[in-house]
């Protein structure tokens, strides 16, 4: 049960912190369309493009 | 070096879910993108985007709804942007139908497919717009309109 409940507050979080990121923004130029953009929480995705970007690999040869 | 990403793609509806099934006239769909910014690329001065919304019909491979907007990246790092209304009055939501997608406009044909595609670009000054080596193109999400012809 409490898991449970754990689990909607989570989900209610991330909900409410998708509401605030929202930010509303003027219709694109053919002005058909509402668009709107915010803030988003990191990914696993984020975490390793992040990884990979910052690794810097450095190889040395080895003496004979 | 800079780096600009789509890492997912979403169809959202008037209830917020990632939704596959979409009624024609009734439901909203709104499509919407993942996206990562490197820290470099939001170094440069006045980075911004471009981004295409496409619909693809499968039955031709063609893409039948293209549509851009650009914008400066003022989001941080990781950020969404969407097009299309899904948040209402629900008179005021983009439906399949409004983004010209009813399944008797293309011969019948219902199932579609969204994808992303985002460029960068930093505004200079004197030189202008430059053209950044950062880009996205994401994988196809596809999904169904119902071909109920009843409004």
């Amino acid at each position: 049960m409490a898991k449970k409940q754990d689990a909607k507050i989570k989900r209610d979080r991330s909900l409410a912190e998708d509401v605030i990121s929202n930010e509303f923004l003027p219709p694109p130029p053919d002005g058909l369309f509402a668009v709107r953009a915010g803030r988003r929480t990191k990914l696993v995705g984020d975490v390793a493009l992040d990884n990979d970007l910052s690794t810097t690999t450095t190889t040395k040869k080895k003496k004979k | 070096m800079p780096v600009l990403r789509i890492q997912s793609v979403q169809t959202r509806n008037q209830d917020g879910e990632d939704a596959t099934f979409f009624h024609p006239f009734l439901d909203a769909l709104a499509l919407k993108m993942n996206c990562y910014a490197s820290a470099d690329l939001l170094a440069l001065p006045n980075p911004r985007f471009h981004a295409q919304f496409e619909i693809i019909n499968p039955s031709m491979d063609v893409v039948i709804v293209n549509k851009g907007w650009a914008n400066p990246l003022s989001w941080g790092q990781y950020f969404w942007i969407s097009m299309g209304n899904n948040w209402g009055p629900s008179g005021s939501y983009t439906t399949p139908h409004k983004w010209g997608i009813h399944p008797a406009a293309h011969g019948w044909n219902e199932v579609f497919g969204f994808r992303g595609i985002i460029k960068a670009y930093s505004f200079q000054g004197e030189n202008g717009e430059i053209d950044i080596d950062a880009f996205g193109v994401s994988e196809i999400r596809w999904f169904r309109v119902g071909r109920t012809s009843l409004l």
